[in-house]
């Protein structure tokens, strides 16, 4: 392997290890996004929640408690009020110093006096009186009359309208600009509903609960007030507000919707928000105070009554990024620590992969070393195997198909000219390959050692020598040899005129004539070997030829070689066919057409052996 | 004895010796790079079967599509082991299946058959799949 390609492989190794990095990430990442989308809707959900049930709260509880303790702290004073005006009409002195005509040198009238006058003068009310229908005198907490009531004057109207309602007890609200207070007069009657003899009643001022209103308030934009049905203001806890309508307050709508509820259902508390044209939201309950008729006014902007939900929600806030940090925190250690020997799985796989570069290089280099000392014993081997010329001066016409199943192989030939006549020669030793090749050298060497003039016309005596040498060169003569060497081999040798003499071990010689094929099967035993005898005798075989007359000699390689459907060999039926298929034509164009037979028989598979024919004419 | 199996590779036979049913199994095609290395252990295998056998039956059946030359010696060798053995009174037979089609290994089957003196060596011809 080159440098180079080394180096872009190792990058390509860089490459792969990075790529699952990037999915860790993207997987932390996808993990992260959820756990703080996660995070933030929990901390949202809980300001919601909790925004919500404390507004819920504030509505149906705090604001109407509220409400109810001020209410029942008014109804508490007038329902006082009202006791106080019936203790004082229905006290019998009292009654019998007006139905006599309410002379003051009386002594009813002395008690009656100091009656009316203790009570502004030692409880908290600002007014007590006695007003008689007999006299129509107005008997006022000084002690004194003070009016004398007369239809005429419209001052008076209110004492003729109660003495006319037949209620026992009448609350008239009056509110008075010059003081800028609020006046509640209780006027009793006194005697009988329907003839009455008097009114007696006490009046107060609700300054005193004006200050308790402030008591009250919730926050500094709040707003308290009681007010009648028509939305007057009564009592507020802003002095300034007392008198006014609370359409100069609220939006005309919030009026409407009050004093409806008001005037349909005033029992119960009742509550709704809106928007200032500040923007802010503001609350706004309604609670009535059942013993004037009134209603008790309570708006309060939503920001001061949740106030703390800022709290909360700067806390839940804080919270969630502490949570965020803490898993932010948490997931880049666990990343890393998990991460870690991911790396280090990354690193050692390309460590081990360099290492595996590095041996195939390696090996490459081996392998190349090995195959360029094999390509240059092909050259040996060629060498030494007869060359196209030395065949072509030999024969009429031939063809040599020679096809090592490696770079070199075991299969030969050979030949050797004398004058007219000559030997041909085809071996296949045993393997192929290196070892195959190595035989083919010793045998051919052998060859060119034993044949000479004399015994050029007897093959089988050559292959008997052969034999004898072989075994003797490969220490073969007994049962133990090392080796278990030896070749297949058949020698033609052509007299020069019409006759050929044969012998083959384990070979066999094709003859095609004219009208015919021949097959002269050599002997059965193999040259070497430890089974073959030392001493083995071969048989000559000889053979007339014509022109034209065909030879061929094989070694096992083609007729063994494996194809077809069922990787059966090619067979020695085939092989006499592709003879007989085409012995007619020239010996090249035959070359071709045996290659072709092979080649399509074998398809992909393997070579299974070298191969070897070889086709001559000498006529 | 140890059963003797040896899966098949694309040069090499599937071997299957199992004394239990004294059958020995050679099926596929033998090439190797090295035969006699190949079938060192397997002819070990078999000369240690061959000297405890006593006169029993052994079947030995042999499918081999083609083999080269050197597997030709070591088959050779277990044949004559074989034939030995069978000389020695064991009841041993060699049953050479080949397809008709297949006359390579036909031809060879006569070949080894003609060799052999003591041992029965039928060869088995088979049509079709």
């Amino acid at each position: 392997m080159s440098e180079q390609s080394k180096n872009s492989y190792v990058e390509q190794i860089n490459k792969n290890t990075a790529k699952p990095d990037r999915d860790v990430m993207k997987v932390i990442l996808f993990a992260s996004a959820i756990i703080i989308l996660s995070i933030i809707l929990v901390g949202s959900f809980v300001y919601f929640f909790t925004e919500k049930e404390v507004v819920r709260k504030l509505k149906s509880k705090d604001l109407v408690y509220i409400a109810e303790s001020i209410a029942s702290k008014i109804d508490g004073r007038v329902e006082r009020a009202k006791e106080t005006s019936l203790l004082l009409a229905r006290d019998p002195e009292i009654i019998q110093w007006v139905t006599g005509g309410d002379r003051a040198d009386s002594p009813a009238g002395k008690h009656a006096i100091e009656r009316i006058t203790e009570l502004s003068r030692k409880y908290d009310y600002n007014n007590s009186f006695v007003v008689s229908t007999v006299t129509n005198h107005y008997w006022a907490e000084s002690g004194r009359i003070i009016d004398t009531m007369t239809p005429a004057d419209p001052d008076d109207s209110w004492f003729f309208e109660v003495i006319s309602s037949k209620r026992p007890v009448s609350v008239v609200i009056d509110y008075n600009a010059e003081r800028k207070g609020t006046f509640v007069f209780v006027d009793a009657l006194m005697g009988n509903i329907e003839h009455p003899l008097g009114v007696a009643g006490v009046g107060l001022s609700l300054d005193s609960l004006s200050k308790e209103f402030q008591r009250f308030k919730y926050g500094e934009d709040s707003d308290l007030w009681v007010i009648d049905g028509q939305g007057k203001i009564y009592l507020s806890d802003n002095v300034e507000q007392n008198g006014k309508n609370i359409r100069d307050f609220v939006p005309d709508s919030v009026k409407n919707q009050l004093l409806n509820n008001f005037n349909k259902n005033n029992n119960s508390a009742f509550d709704l928000d809106y928007k200032n044209s500040k923007g802010q939201l503001i609350d706004l309950i309604s609670y009535p105070v059942k013993s004037a008729g009134w209603v008790l006014v309570l708006q309060i902007p939503r920001n001061d009554t949740v106030s703390f939900l800022e709290t909360i929600k700067l806390n839940t806030l804080s919270a969630t990024l502490i949570a965020l940090i803490s898993i932010t925190f948490f997931f880049y250690f666990v990343s890393r620590y998990l991460a870690n020997p991911y790396k280090r799985t990354l690193q050692m796989n390309q460590e081990l992969e360099s290492k595996v570069a590095e041996r195939t290089r390696e090996l490459h280099e081996k392998n190349q070393k090995l195959i360029d000392s094999i390509e240059y014993a092909v050259r040996i081997q060629e060498a030494v195997l007869p060359s196209k010329d030395k065949l072509s001066g030999l024969f009429k016409e031939h063809f040599i198909l020679w096809k090592p199943k490696d770079l070199v192989g075991g299969d030969f030939y050979w030949v050797k000219r004398f004058k007219k006549d000559c030997l041909v020669v085809v071996g296949d030793c045993t393997g192929h390959g290196v070892p195959g090749a190595l035989m083919t050298m010793l045998s051919i060497s052998i060859l060119n050692q034993i044949v000479d003039g004399h015994n050029k016309e007897n093959p089988a005596l050559l292959l008997k020598k052969l034999n004898n040498i072989i075994k003797q060169t490969l220490g073969q003569q007994n049962r133990q040899a090392l080796t278990d060497d030896g070749l297949d081999i058949g020698i033609c040798y052509f007299n020069g005129k019409n006759t050929i003499t044969f012998a083959g071990a384990k070979c066999s010689l094709y003859t095609r004539k004219n009208d015919e094929l021949k097959i002269v099967k050599g002997n059965r035993k193999s040259i070497g070997y430890v089974k073959t005898d030392a001493n083995y005798a071969y048989t000559n075989n000889l053979i007339d030829i014509e022109e034209n007359d065909v030879l061929y000699m094989t070694t096992d390689g083609y007729i063994d070689q494996g194809g077809g459907s069922n990787t059966y060999s090619f067979g020695k039926k085939r092989f006499i066919e592709v003879i007989n298929g085409c012995y007619q034509k020239p010996l090249a164009l035959q070359f071709d057409i045996f290659i072709d037979k092979l080649n399509k028989y074998m398809g992909d598979e393997i070579q299974r052996d070298d191969i070897t024919v070889m086709a001559f004419k000498f006529l | 004895m140890e059963k003797l199996i040896i899966e098949k590779t694309k040069s090499s036979p599937y071997i299957f010796f199992n004394p239990e049913e004294r059958l020995l199994k050679i099926y596929g095609e033998s090439f190797p790079e090295n035969a006699a290395k190949f079938y060192a252990p397997v002819l070990d295998w078999v000369k240690d079967y061959l000297e405890q056998l006593d006169g029993q039956e052994v079947n030995v059946e042999m499918e081999i599509i083609y083999f080269n030359s050197s597997t030709s010696k070591v088959f050779m060798n277990f044949f004559q082991m074989l034939d030995d053995a069978a000389a020695e009174g064991n009841k041993i037979t060699i049953n050479w299946r080949c397809h008709e089609e297949n006359e390579a290994a036909i031809e060879c089957g006569e070949e080894f058959m003609e060799d052999l003196e003591n041992v029965p060596f039928n060869i088995m011809v088979f049509k079709g799949e």
